[in-house]
């Protein structure tokens, strides 16, 4: 596939806009998932702080009820655990307890009144002499572990800082990270204690402390209770994330201490509470990366691509396509040239004058033989009505008179005149006087034609006009010719034939009788001489179409009789009988044609039957109606015409052999200049025949309105 | 119906003027033969043929121009003038006829009938004179 500049450009643009877009949708998506992740850690941190301040209420509470007691008993201590239940209102509390502060001379006093008024076996562990003792007094714990009752917190380093913390500002304080349970089953735990103090002598001393326990693994399964799971929270104790200050790992994988942690947002948060901070750290899990995922932008970016590819594709078949298109154009424009080319060649380059006009007879077109013909140049005669200026007036005057009457309705003696039968889907052809620029007259064959459109519309008339004055000089001195040769046969022949005539005729008594067959020979070739010269002249007046003749109704049934009668003498020379076969009606007996030319036609038919019937023969004469036409057949019984001769009956002359007839030859114009007459009296002519004999027929139209036939 | 009894005949060809002259001769007709027609008017008045015959192709003058000059002498005009001639192409034959001749007989023509032919366009002409003089006589 080729690739142009302008595809380039487009991949180019295309890739780069979808590339822009891309990076524009990942920013604003990627923006939209900060912002959205910022809010929800924000949320966690308000939670977790929540929770805390209501834990710290919780041990709150429990520290005024110590302290408006001197002495806490145990129902007491049992009955208001049980009052707060602690496992469906504060979910994640270990151990709610009470721990006193003893100093080191007092353990053993104290240990004998713990036995005495909570518990029997009651002891202070892990053993072993201290300077003072935080022994847990009471404590309710959740997973109902009593273990935790006598036990020192101040032997735990990290229990007592937040303790004497506690003690030191009089507020609560938080433990750091203690683990809390059964060796093996240690979870990540803190404490977070309040001091409770009595009045002696009108001084606070430290009475112990309300400590709480808290499970970080249920305190966060609590909080993250209906938070965004597509978030990670991770929390440390302090301030630096590590392995052993942390507290709570959501998922596990300790994305703050990875350094090549790939979550797609992360954030760090110090909670400061009670004295103590934690840091919260937060990653987006795989399902806020869904829920934030670039998929939106890559298929942004892989639609742009595929649009781009697609637009390109797209380009590239439509440059194809217009470049076919405007191949086949060019080739379409060259060959139009090279047809208006050879148009303009022959409309130019050739002698016959051709002008068209559209319908109210404006000039068209007006080729150079127009121009030279006429001595009008194309300037001066395109777009103007001037074809009367070339035509003879007189001509346009008769020549609409003849077509008003012939076509039933005025046709007005200007442009109408040239167009009025082509109009009728008649092309026409006839002889007209061109009138020149300088007056100068000459005679043209002029053919017009109409030029239709894809509708079948008529577009334009085209008229193509030829010169016929040489054409006439050639007539006229064929003419010339023909009457000169037919003059000087004639002469000749009117001696041979007047001498023959007087011999056989007049002096037949004193010729001797042994030499009257040579006699009647003579005669007979001296009449067919007058005959052969009378057909040529005849056939040559119909070959120059001069051979104009009315058409007028003719009474067929009386020419018959009258031919009939007319051809008596000669058929009886030949032994022959003419018979009439008349079966037309009596109003319907009279043919369109020319009373001479078809007693010709006939007289023709007639003798050529009697001559080429046996002896004792008969030529039958039939005339019929068949659908508006009238036939005549002249129909023999003689021995038929060959069958190498059928299709040329009809052709100038030509004539069978007839050598086994032993007939008179004819001149061989005969049928020739039958079948032309009949042609131009508007008839058809033909034969059938075989062995038994022949028949000629011909048809004619009946007699309908008058007619001139050229 | 009244028949030829002087004829007067211009050819030029001098076999067709044998047989003329034996067409003739057959018939109660006194004639003249010449192939020269330049004293055409004098012949004529000498002669006083009743219907004149002429040819119209002649090497010293033609038909026509015989016929003309017999026309423009009213003595000679009212001399009824056929043409014989092979030349009978159909202008050809409506020329003769525009010019004032009475008939046209074609070339080669019928010895037998020739003088047949002429008597019948003879006695129409005289028909034609009679009725048109009663005519004249009743109109007056």
């Amino acid at each position: 596939m080729k690739i142009n500049k302008f595809q380039i450009l487009i991949l180019i643009t295309g890739f780069s806009f979808s590339g822009i877009v891309y990076h524009i949708s990942k920013n604003y998506v990627q923006k939209i998932g900060q912002k959205q992740f910022e809010l929800q850690v924000e949320e966690i941190r308000q939670i977790i702080v929540e929770r805390l301040h209501k834990d710290k209420g919780l041990i709150r509470s429990t520290k005024a009820m110590f302290e408006s007691t001197r002495y806490t008993t145990k129902e007491e201590w049992e009955k208001y655990v049980r009052v707060l239940e602690i496992e469906l209102h504060h979910p994640g509390l270990a151990e709610l307890g009470f721990v006193s502060y003893v100093s080191g001379n007092k353990k053993d006093h104290f240990v004998k009144k713990a036995r005495s008024s909570i518990e029997p076996s009651y002891q202070i562990w892990p053993m072993g002499e201290r300077a003072d003792y935080f022994p847990m007094l009471f404590v309710e714990s959740v997973t109902k572990n009593t273990t935790a009752l006598g036990f020192d917190i101040g032997s735990d380093p990290v229990l007592r800082a937040a303790a004497l913390q506690a003690h030191n500002t009089g507020r609560s304080a938080m433990s750091g990270r203690i683990d809390y349970g059964p060796e093996n089953e240690k979870v990540p735990a803190f404490m977070i204690c309040l001091p409770v103090y009595k009045i002696v002598k009108n001084h606070e001393v430290l009475k112990g402390w309300v400590i709480g326990t808290f499970l970080m693994e249920d305190l966060m399964s609590e909080i993250k209770r209906g938070l965004d799971a597509s978030i990670d929270v991770e929390i440390y104790d302090g301030t630096i994330p590590n392995r052993n200050t942390m507290m709570y790992d959501g998922d596990g994988l300790g994305h703050a201490l990875n350094p090549a942690d790939h979550s797609l947002f992360k954030q760090r948060i110090v909670i400061p509470f009670a004295g103590h901070n934690w840091t919260l750290y937060a990653t987006t899990g795989p399902v806020f990366s869904e829920i934030t995922n670039q998929t939106g932008s890559i298929l942004i970016l892989i639609a742009g691509i595929l649009l781009t590819v697609l637009l390109s594709v797209l380009y590239h078949v439509q440059s194809a396509t217009k470049r076919r298109a405007e191949n086949i154009a060019q080739e379409m424009t060259s060959e139009l040239a090279d047809a208006l080319a050879i148009n303009e060649a022959i409309l130019n380059g050739t002698n016959c004058a051709i002008i068209s006009v559209d319908f109210t007879g404006t000039i068209l077109t007006f080729n150079a033989a127009a121009s030279r013909m006429l001595g009008y140049s194309a300037e001066e005669m395109l777009g103007k009505k001037a074809l009367r200026s070339i035509h003879d007036p007189h001509e346009i005057e008769v020549r609409a008179q003849e077509l008003s009457k012939e076509l039933g309705f005025e046709v007005q003696p200007g442009f109408e005149v040239f167009v009025a039968k082509v109009k009728m889907g008649v092309a026409e052809e006839r002889q007209w006087t061109y009138v020149r620029k300088d007056g100068s007259c000459f005679p043209v064959l002029l053919s017009v034609t109409s030029i239709m459109g894809a509708d079948g519309e008529i577009l334009r008339f085209m008229g193509v006009a030829s010169d016929m004055t040489e054409q006439q000089k050639i007539n006229q001195i064929k003419n010339e010719f023909i009457s000169t040769v037919s003059h000087e046969l004639r002469t000749p022949l009117t001696s041979i034939k007047g001498s023959l005539g007087l011999i056989s005729g007049a002096f037949s008594d004193v010729f001797p009788e042994a030499a009257k067959p040579l006699l009647k020979v003579a005669l007979a070739n001296s009449e067919r001489l007058v005959r052969l010269v009378d057909d040529i002249l005849d056939f040559e007046k119909l070959e120059l179409g001069k051979a104009n003749f009315q058409i007028e109704p003719v009474d067929v049934s009386l020419l018959i009789r009258e031919v009939a009668a007319d051809h008596m003498t000669y058929a009886q020379d030949y032994k022959v009988s003419i018979e009439i076969e008349d079966l037309l009606p009596k109003n319907s007996n009279k043919v369109m044609g020319n009373r001479d030319r078809l007693n010709q036609v006939l007289a023709n038919l007639i003798s050529n039957a009697v001559k080429f019937s046996p002896q004792n023969g008969r030529v039958l004469v039939r005339a019929s109606l068949n659908a508006q036409k009238v036939c005549i057949q002249v129909i023999d019984n003689g021995s038929g015409i060959p069958e190498d001769f059928k299709d040329r009956v009809f052709q100038k002359f030509a004539q069978a052999h007839v050598s086994h007839s032993g007939k008179t030859h004819g001149t061989g114009l005969g049928l020739s200049i039958s079948k032309t007459l009949v042609e131009k009296m508007g008839g058809t002519i033909g034969f059938n025949s075989s062995e038994h004999g022949t028949e000629f027929y011909f048809n004619l139209n009946l007699a309908e309105d008058l007619n001139e036939i050229h | 119906m009244k028949s030829i009894e002087r004829i007067m005949c211009w050819e030029d060809d001098l076999s067709i003027q044998i047989v003329l002259q034996y067409v003739f001769e057959m018939q109660p007709v006194k004639f003249l033969l010449s192939d020269d027609g330049r004293e055409a008017v004098k012949m004529a008045l000498d002669f006083q043929p009743d219907l004149i015959l002429m040819d119209v192709m002649m090497p010293f003058l033609d038909g026509p121009t015989i016929f003309k000059s017999l026309q423009n002498d009213f003595r000679t005009s009212k001399i009824p003038v056929v043409f014989m001639t092979a030349r009978i192409q159909p202008q050809e034959l409506r020329d003769y006829l525009a010019l004032g001749v009475k008939d046209v007989i074609a070339k080669p023509f019928d010895p037998m009938t020739l003088f047949a032919q002429l008597n019948q366009i003879y006695g129409e002409l005289r028909d034609e004179r009679v009725m048109s003089g009663l005519q004249k006589r009743s109109s007056e």
